[in-house]
């Protein structure tokens, strides 16, 4: 992320001689690459509205307006491609955007900071938030009101309460 | 090939020791696990695990969608850097 602009996706490659190029979309939806209007480059100083025409196995054909040859298209690959955060639709209660949690500082309920906020993640057994311990150390929490009751983005906080694990009894690595 | 019906499901039997023993002291504590190969059953949902993926405990509560299942599925071994973009998640209960 730069700023306050998020990276949706990223030019990858050309296709044809028409100009179109291939984009790597990093959006839980593709097709949302075009849903925010125009896009712009990491430094902000070029804009690109763009129009899915296909697909190339997980890679978009994308038509990009002015680019209609191969040369003008060739000089975007390896560019990233940015939305403003402000441009993103608000959410439910509950709902937070990636981008708006990770980097935040995690503190226990005394306020002890405990670390930051690395990533979120989703295995299939519900959400996952990731917290990065000033020793370097990674450590997962379900992200559920039990395990992060307060969260504060104008404060750029949160409160977790760190897993307590049950008493190691019989078991413990002597399967298998 | 699936497993003969007959044999029942695999469960290694520590873990039915731990369940019972953090369902009796309902305490919201996490199960630490190394079975990955265990398969989830009915008597395990509302409780957590710490599923370990060879390196730290990935936490998995199950619920009654995962009976079945294995628990090695849901706590990945190889870690995966994506992009944040617009994804989006919801704090559960």
């Amino acid at each position: 992320m730069t700023e306050d602009r998020v990276c949706l996706g990223a030019i990858v490659g050309v296709h044809g001689i028409r100009g179109e190029v291939k984009v790597k979309s990093f959006s839980d939806n593709e097709k949302n690459l075009t849903r925010y209007g125009a896009l712009s480059n990491e430094r902000g100083d070029k804009t690109f509205r763009l129009k899915i025409v296909g697909r190339s196995k997980e890679l978009l054909r994308v038509k990009i307006e002015g680019v209609d040859d191969r040369n003008t298209a060739e000089p975007l690959v390896g560019t990233g491609l940015y939305v403003s955060r402000d441009k993103l639709p608000s959410l439910a209660e509950e709902e937070f955007y990636h981008t708006d949690l990770i980097g935040l500082e995690a503190r226990d309920k005394s306020g002890t900071v405990v670390g930051k906020v690395n990533a979120l993640y989703n295995f299939g057994a519900g959400d996952l938030i990731e917290i990065k311990t000033p020793q370097g150390a990674l450590e997962m929490l379900p992200f559920t009101k039990t395990y992060v009751p307060v969260i504060n983005i104008k404060e750029q906080f949160i409160i977790v309460e760190m897993m307590q694990f049950a008493a190691d009894g019989e078991g413990a690595e002597n399967e298998g | 090939m699936t497993r003969s019906v007959w044999k029942g499901p695999f469960v290694d039997g520590y873990l039915l020791k731990k369940a019972e023993a953090a369902r009796a002291s309902k305490r919201n504590e996490v199960i630490k696990i190394w079975s990955r190969r265990s398969t989830m059953l009915p008597q395990f949902v509302g409780l957590t695990f710490g599923v370990h993926n060879g390196h730290k405990f990935i936490p998995v509560l199950v619920t009654e969608d995962m009976i079945g299942h294995k628990f090695g599925e849901f706590a990945p071994t190889r870690t995966f850097y994506g992009h944040a973009a617009d994804k989006k998640v919801q704090r559960g209960e």
